[in-house]
């Protein structure tokens, strides 16, 4: 072998040739239907062989491969030549109903810890190895578990795209109030909350920060060429303090740490949506205090007020 | 079939090619080997060692590596390969990591024998990424953490003795919590890697991330099997309930006459539940249990309390 490694010269002494041939003949068919002049020429030219395969050989090698388990077919085509193929071996990637099942178990147990991008991969994914199995069920099984499934990928391929630029586009919405209408965004991210999947940017009708529902997306129509920021875009400065660890703190792209020690953190958070906001502030629960403005931080304690009263009413 | 059977074929090449379907299997013990080269009469005399290098040189020159290890032969890349991209690696990377925290049984088997099957099939592409990946560590999945890899066959040993801890962990305040609990499982929640505990009272579900522990002790006391997990029954309206999406440990109860919902939830961590019911403000109300809905109204005053 180390002769080999050397001068790349192979000898009757270093390696069985017969099973070389098997190997580079099962390879050869594997690929795709080849005739036995294709066989013959690829033997001939081939660096190591350099010999000519008579058909009866190639018929033996054919007749092995079949005795191990290989669907090896003989086509004729169009032009008359007859042409060799493995249809299937023992090698393709198989599985059993037991290993589907546990690999249902084993996404399902990531499936809600993952992001979009990386859903959309499992979803390549999964598709790549049901074809390769055959098996159509197995796609559609992994496709219950994924939130993708009601999803249309292109659409959300091109969305992560527009996202990635913070473009300003144009979507078709069917919107559950108002039925299908157009709604010009600046893309921001897609995330996933509450199970769901959303685009997240700055719309133009209510002239805040909101979000959309993917599934509900039918199509981009328009992909603007240059940005325009709303000039209404009301967008409001909150503070509030966070009291807890500094490890335990985990930012948004819109926050910013004006103050911190030990056990307390100030941060300030700009927003043009006060609905989705509030929703973070509320799961801090008396972690949380609001400090500025007290337009915002009133309208808070009131919710907090309600949500109380709502216990008391039932 | 007959024809088949009885037709011209190359004995050396089908040995060769069982010898593949073995190694395709799981490594092969050397002895099995030679005796299949030598059609059981390896008599530790005979040539069949000089044979077997020649089949093994063959199939390292066509590119089938194949390696001993401990007197068995392990295939690392095979004949038949399936080409795998980044994006696939990181897929097959992070179903591992949730593989890793399935319990000892044959789920685990199964789904390390799926593992196994694809990493045997890996063009040489994807085997050079990974090989890049195992010596620089460079592909940031998160939450990829090799120290973490104690830490979970620590917890799967405390899940399979089933008995009671003494867990001492930090709660989000950063205050230290001193918990008696049964272990149930180990399960990935926001991407960290935490065990499932039921408390010592047997209703109260906690899902601790172990990077929080920081001390477990085992308690000669065995778990209660009979202890069921909390129901928590809670009612959301208005656009929450339209939009609302029922988890897989979540069933929808009834509908009222006003649109809202009931929906019961169980199984899941009560504290994690809290902060997630009170971010849904005025649209959701807890039904029951009646601790539930108090340390809701209590959690609600405490957040007023800032503001007084």
């Amino acid at each position: 072998m180390k002769e080999f490694l050397k001068n790349q010269k192979v000898t009757y002494n270093l390696m069985s040739f017969t099973g070389y041939k098997a190997l580079v003949l099962f390879s050869l068919l594997a690929e795709g239907p080849k005739s036995y002049d294709e066989i013959c020429s690829y033997f001939l030219n081939h660096p190591y062989l350099r010999e000519k395969i008579s058909i009866d050989t190639v018929r033996v090698y054919i007749n092995s491969l079949k005795r191990i388990g290989c669907e090896v077919k003989r086509i004729r085509g169009e032009d008359s030549i007859s042409r060799y193929v493995i249809l299937s071996h023992p090698f393709e990637l198989k599985l059993s109903p037991e290993q589907i099942q546990s690999i249902v178990k084993v996404y399902k147990s990531i499936v809600k810890n993952m992001d979009v991008t990386e859903l959309l991969a499992m979803d390549n994914f999964f598709e790549k190895i049901g074809s390769y199995i055959k098996n159509n069920q197995f796609i559609s099984d992994m496709k219950k578990i994924s939130m993708l499934r009601d999803i249309d990928k292109e659409l959300l391929k091109d969305l992560l795209d527009c996202c990635d630029k913070k473009q300003q586009i144009v979507i078709n919405y069917s919107s559950p109030n108002t039925g299908k209408k157009d709604i010009e965004i600046i893309a921001d991210k897609i995330d996933i909350s509450n199970n769901k999947i959303y685009l997240y940017g700055i719309g133009f009708e209510y002239k805040q920060y909101g979000s959309f529902l993917v599934n509900r997306i039918n199509q981009i129509k328009e992909i603007k060429l240059q940005k325009t920021i709303p000039d209404d875009l009301q967008v409001i400065r909150v503070i509030y303090e966070l009291k807890c660890p500094p490890d335990k703190i985990e930012l948004n792209d819109n926050e910013k740490i004006i103050e911190q020690n030990k056990n307390k953190t100030v941060i300030e958070v700009t927003t043009s949506n006060e609905f989705l906001l509030r929703q973070r502030l509320l799961e801090y629960g008396p972690l949380c205090k609001i400090i500025h403005p007290d337009e915002f931080k009133n309208k808070f304690v009131e919710l907090l007020k309600d949500m109380k009263a709502g216990y008391y009413c039932d | 079939m007959t024809k088949k059977l009885t037709a011209k074929y190359n004995d050396s090449c089908i040995k060769l090619f069982e010898f593949i379907k073995m190694l395709y299997e799981g490594d092969v013990e050397f002895k099995k080997v030679i005796n299949h080269f030598s059609d059981g009469e390896y008599n530790g005399k005979s040539n069949t060692h000089v044979t077997l290098n020649k089949y093994l040189n063959a199939m390292k020159i066509f590119g089938i590596k194949v390696k001993k290890i401990n007197h068995k032969y392990k295939m690392l890349s095979s004949p038949y390969k399936i080409k795998f991209d980044i994006d696939d690696l990181k897929s097959i990377k992070l179903l591992k990591q949730a593989g890793d925290i399935l319990p000892e049984g044959k789920n685990k088997t199964n789904f390390e024998d799926f593992i196994r099957a694809l990493e045997i099939r890996f063009d040489d592409s994807a085997q050079n990424i990974c090989r890049v990946e195992n010596s620089t560590q460079n592909l940031d999945l998160e939450f990829s953490n090799s120290e973490i890899t104690d830490q979970l066959k620590y917890c799967a040993k405390l899940c399979k003795d089933k008995q009671k801890l003494e867990i001492i962990y930090t709660d989000d305040k950063g205050g230290e919590i001193n918990l008696l609990c049964s272990p149930i499982e180990q399960i990935y929640e926001k991407r960290k890697h935490c065990l499932k505990v039921l408390g010592n009272n047997g209703s109260r579900v906690y899902d601790i991330p172990t990077d929080n522990i920081k001390s477990i002790k085992q308690l000669p006391i065995s778990s209660s099997t009979q202890a069921i997990p909390t129901t928590v029954v809670y009612r959301i309206k208005n656009r929450l309930a339209k939009n609302y999406k029922i988890r897989d440990w979540e069933r929808l109860d009834k509908i009222e006459y006003d649109g809202s919902q009931v929906i019961v939830n169980k199984n899941e961590d009560l504290n994690l539940l809290l902060h997630r019911l009170m971010r849904y403000g005025t649209q959701c109300t807890i039904i029951s249990p009646k601790f539930l809905k108090e340390e809701m109204i209590e959690r609600i005053n405490k957040t007023l309390e800032n503001y007084e």
